[in-house]
């Protein structure tokens, strides 16, 4: 019972119901997105897209920007354009593209961050962005009310475009042989990639929003075979998952990205072990 | 037959996921044995000035905000909350547990204290000011720098700095626990 009462405490704390309500809205977007990503094998394109956003955080810091948020995902939305509609006729594939931008981004923004910023405690602001460790937990209401406007913007994309983007991601060129313009669902992917993402980054931090996008399709994948079984799978997985750590986290005190891809990790395992069983 | 098995091995693959253990949560707070603090009771915030992200008064005493009932994350969420939106917080009483430390100016011989709270990753940390009571002498009166301190004081805003854009957090007419 002393469990419950402490989370009966905690959920009177704004922040924490705020932390909640955007977790499992970022985790039901990644989970959609990362099913799209996964099968078009651009599984490490949070990894990449992140880091560029936490070099234009750098930037916007160092210019004492009040609000980062127009620059950071203006930024990280012209690199997934580049990154997932160059096609195929570029000199640097994707792979490598997304390797030199990730860390040129990283490295930039650490660079410019140590020279200009007047920050009193860098390493720990870096450290909090990288790792998100309590950022979830120190958002305003407008906070809240952009992401879920922006959350419900990305499930209605989905929902409304489900069959071009499930013809897209299997068969481009057949897609194109058909009418679809797969060039504007490209774009469309990519932006929705790229806001997802940032947005992303306020629950798990820099360094593990792949965590968000790969887990949730690889655990759905290991019971279901159908597109549509594994998005919704995923998007189920992801939310409970997202809900689970945070809870955890704020209970047991621990650093809510890890304790969120911990949770993840579980329901992977369990996951393919149900799978294994279910073959034999 | 296959389906049965199947989900019989789903079920017990839940089952050894799920804590269904009797061992309470560790906490970084030390909630005493004793006593749950009866905020953990209460039903949402009384204060009447409605300050969104104040935690609801506790019945033991006079504190508006108590650090020490949380678990390191919590802390640490409320403390950069305190930081983000001074305002909500100012002429509280907050009572916090930390590191504290002490600088004396060689030349002025003023001494300095204040009490750092340290986050979960223990890589980020956020200072409170501190300031001693008027009877206490330094070192006698003061304790050990370094050591860790429950600290209950009223919240106010230093300003010295603030024409550089600094507002630092100190605690006033302090006792120590």
């Amino acid at each position: 019972m002393e469990l419950f009462d402490k989370l009966a405490l905690y959920w009177t704390y704004p922040f924490v119901r705020y932390a909640l309500i955007v977790g499992v809205l970022v985790a039901l977007c990644a989970s959609l997105l990362g099913v799209t990503l996964v099968l078009r094998r651009f599984s490490f394109i949070g990894d990449g897209l992140s880091h560029v956003a936490f070099g234009a955080m750098s930037v916007a810091t160092v210019f004492n920007l009040t609000n980062d948020m127009p620059l950071v995902m203006g930024i990280t939305i012209v690199c997934a354009i580049l990154l997932l509609c160059a096609g195929r006729n570029v000199r640097i594939k994707g792979d490598a593209a997304m390797a030199m931008l990730s860390v040129g981004a990283m490295a930039v923004g650490y660079l410019v961050v140590n020279i200009f910023s007047a920050s009193s405690n860098l390493a720990g602001d870096v450290c909090t962005t990288l790792f998100g460790s309590t950022s979830i937990l120190t958002l305003t209401p407008e906070d809240v009310v952009m992401c879920a406007i922006l959350s419900v913007a990305v499930v209605l994309l989905y929902v409304f475009f489900y069959h071009k983007i499930f013809a897209v991601t299997f068969d481009e060129n057949f897609a194109t042989a058909t009418g679809i313009q797969t060039r504007m669902y490209n774009l469309l992917l990519a932006v929705v990639t790229a806001v997802v993402i940032v947005m992303s980054m306020q629950l798990v931090g820099s360094l593990l929003i792949s965590a968000l996008v790969i887990f949730p399709c690889m655990s759905a994948m290991r019971i279901f075979y159908s597109f549509r079984a594994v998005t919704v799978c995923a998007a189920i997985l992801s939310v409970c998952c997202a809900a689970a750590g945070i809870v955890v986290s704020i209970l047991a005190g621990t650093p809510v990205g890890s304790t969120i891809v911990l949770a993840e990790i579980i329901a992977f395992c369990a996951c393919s072990a149900f799978g294994l069983v279910r073959k034999g | 037959m296959k389906s049965i098995r199947s989900a019989l091995a789903l079920i017990v693959i839940l089952l050894l996921c799920t804590a269904c253990g009797q061992q309470s949560v560790n906490s970084a707070a030390n909630l005493p044995s004793s006593d749950v603090p009866a905020a953990s009771q209460s039903s949402p915030i009384e204060s009447a000035q409605a300050d969104e992200n104040i935690a609801p008064s506790s019945e033991t005493g006079s504190v508006d905000v108590d650090l020490t009932e949380l678990s390191s994350t919590m802390v640490f969420a409320e403390v950069a909350n305190m930081m983000m939106q001074p305002d909500d917080y100012l002429g509280k009483t907050v009572r916090i547990r930390g590191i504290f430390t002490t600088y004396q100016d060689p030349q002025t011989k003023q001494v300095y204290c204040g009490v750092t709270v340290q986050d979960a990753t223990a890589c980020c940390a956020q200072g409170f000011d501190i300031v001693m009571p008027q009877t206490a002498r330094y070192p006698n009166d003061y304790p050990a720098d370094a050591s860790e301190v429950t600290v209950c004081g009223t919240l106010l805003a230093n300003e010295e700095l603030k024409n550089s854009g600094i507002i630092l957090l100190r605690l006033e007419d302090v006792t120590f626990e």
